[in-house]
């Protein structure tokens, strides 16, 4: 607690009859000037509880540290008690109108003096222990939102991976995808400014990526698991993962905020359309696609390419990577493109530390 | 303090309740307090100045003193000077000087007071 009082007068019998005055309730330092006063604050910034300035004195005068008080904002945290003999309308306007918190003039009534400062240092001392007091509960409050991000980010994973176990892949699949869509979105972001993206929106999307291929779920072994080539019924079942998807997260809502749950609604739905309108479900074509979707398409259609499947081998990185710029797996954004070309270093080590 | 020191006191204008109030009744506090004016150099300065005809000097000494006997409640010196005060702020030199006497006599009646209430 403040429990410092300092006195700022240059008449030494005030300073002392002052002193002698407070000094059962206050730890008092002097000053004979203005200059004197603000080296003194200077040093016990955060122990003065009240400063009792006089106006008129030589080196710096009262209003000159009223000043220089006021543009430091320390009025706001030390009320400061003008004690003059200059007590005419004029003088008390201008203390007041410069942040003082009273005006005494002299010669004063001690116990009236005693009892307005008394009351004048516990307000502060009120109003001071208020402010830790909300400040410490934001604190509390953000550690909890934090947590609670934390655990949605984490609940939403372990669903996701659910869907993996099922598919026989493990569940670094996700761990992958999350990692690729967030190189491939800060490339965007780098190389396409306009594009709109920031940090914020990428963590978003990095999140609701997990969920792509939540819908398989819904999908039967028989078609999900199976090692040949499907039938063309069974790949229009298997198609629908998307749709079904969408479904499913609409009981994942309450862990999801509506930004996240939308991106996470386009990428269910979108990241098998194709740039040239030719994927599916709805057949979107160019940047109708939404850009979450088309950045989840792309690192999914690579982590398939560089992954073992129950129907394929691994291919190298470099293989992969033509395939995808050559347009011979996929079709996508010129955009996305230049972000795989302009990214291939960081995309290539994070695939090679995260190998399934 | 003794009555006598205060009969001294009351007798030369000093308004003891008023200062026993500021002082916290503190007697002692109070002695040593008027002890220590007699070594107070506002005075002096402020002669000084009005013979220099330096308005601010007389206005920053006769301000202090005014403040000092107005802690000490010596009204007697405090009423002469308060006036003379307003004269320096004002920048009415002449006029404020035309008043040194009288602030001289009741300096010299309260020092005397002193020096004679507390040997």
């Amino acid at each position: 607690m403040r429990r410092y009082m300092l006195i700022v007068d240059d008449d030494e019998g005030s300073r002392e009859l002052l002193t002698e005055i407070f000094k059962k309730d206050y730890d008092i330092i002097q000053a004979s000037n203005g200059r004197e006063a603000i080296m003194e604050l200077g040093v016990h910034m955060n122990d003065i509880a009240v400063i009792l300035l006089d106006l008129l004195m030589p080196v710096m005068n009262g209003y000159q540290v009223l000043q220089i008080l006021n543009s430091r904002k320390v009025l706001e945290h030390i009320p400061v008690v003008m004690i003059t003999s200059q007590n005419d309308e004029q003088t008390e306007f201008s203390c007041y109108s410069m942040g003082a918190s009273a005006v005494i003039s002299k010669p004063f009534v001690t116990q009236t003096v005693i009892q307005r400062i008394n009351n004048l240092v516990e307000t502060y001392r009120s109003a001071d222990a208020l402010a830790h007091k909300v400040e410490s509960q934001r604190a509390k409050l953000h550690e909890q939102e934090r947590k609670m991000e934390l655990f949605n980010e984490k609940l939403i994973d372990v669903v996701s991976n659910i869907v993996e176990f099922r598919d026989l892949e493990s569940g670094e699949h996700v761990k992958r995808v999350k990692g690729l869509t967030r190189i491939m979105a800060e490339a965007y972001m780098e190389l396409f400014p306009d594009s709109g993206l920031t940090q914020e929106k990428i963590n978003v999307i990095v999140r609701a990526s997990a969920l792509h291929d939540i819908g398989k779920i819904a999908i039967p072994d028989g078609i999900l698991l199976k090692p040949g080539k499907l039938s063309s019924e069974e790949f229009e079942i298997m198609k629908s993962h998307t749709t079904k998807g969408c479904k499913i997260l609409k009981l994942l809502d309450m862990v999801q905020d509506n930004e996240q749950l939308q991106a996470s609604y386009d990428i269910c739905l979108y990241h098998h359309e194709r740039y040239d309108g030719k994927g599916y479900p709805e057949g979107l074509k160019g940047d109708d696609i939404p850009l979450s979707a088309q950045l989840v398409s792309v690192v999914d259609v690579y982590d398939a390419l560089v992954s073992e499947r129950v129907y394929k081998k691994a291919l190298d990185k470099d293989t992969a990577y033509h395939m995808i710029m050559d347009g011979k797996c996929g079709n996508f954004a010129p955009k996305l493109l230049k972000c795989m070309e302009y990214a291939r270093t960081r995309i290539e080590g994070f695939a090679d530390s995260h190998k399934g | 303090m003794t009555d006598e020191a205060k009969q001294e006191l009351l007798n030369a204008g000093v308004d003891l309740e008023g200062a026993m109030e500021r002082f916290l009744h503190n007697e002692a506090m109070y002695e040593k307090f008027l002890k220590k004016f007699l070594a107070d150099p506002n005075y002096q300065e402020l002669a000084t100045a009005v013979a220099e005809k330096d308005c601010n000097k007389a206005f920053t000494a006769s301000h202090t003193l005014k403040g000092v006997c107005g802690n000490l409640a010596l009204q007697g010196l405090f009423h002469a000077i308060r006036d003379q005060v307003e004269c320096f702020r004002s920048e009415k030199f002449e006029e404020g000087a035309a008043m040194m006497p009288a602030v001289t006599e009741e300096y010299d009646k309260i020092v005397a007071t002193i020096k004679k209430t507390f040997p």
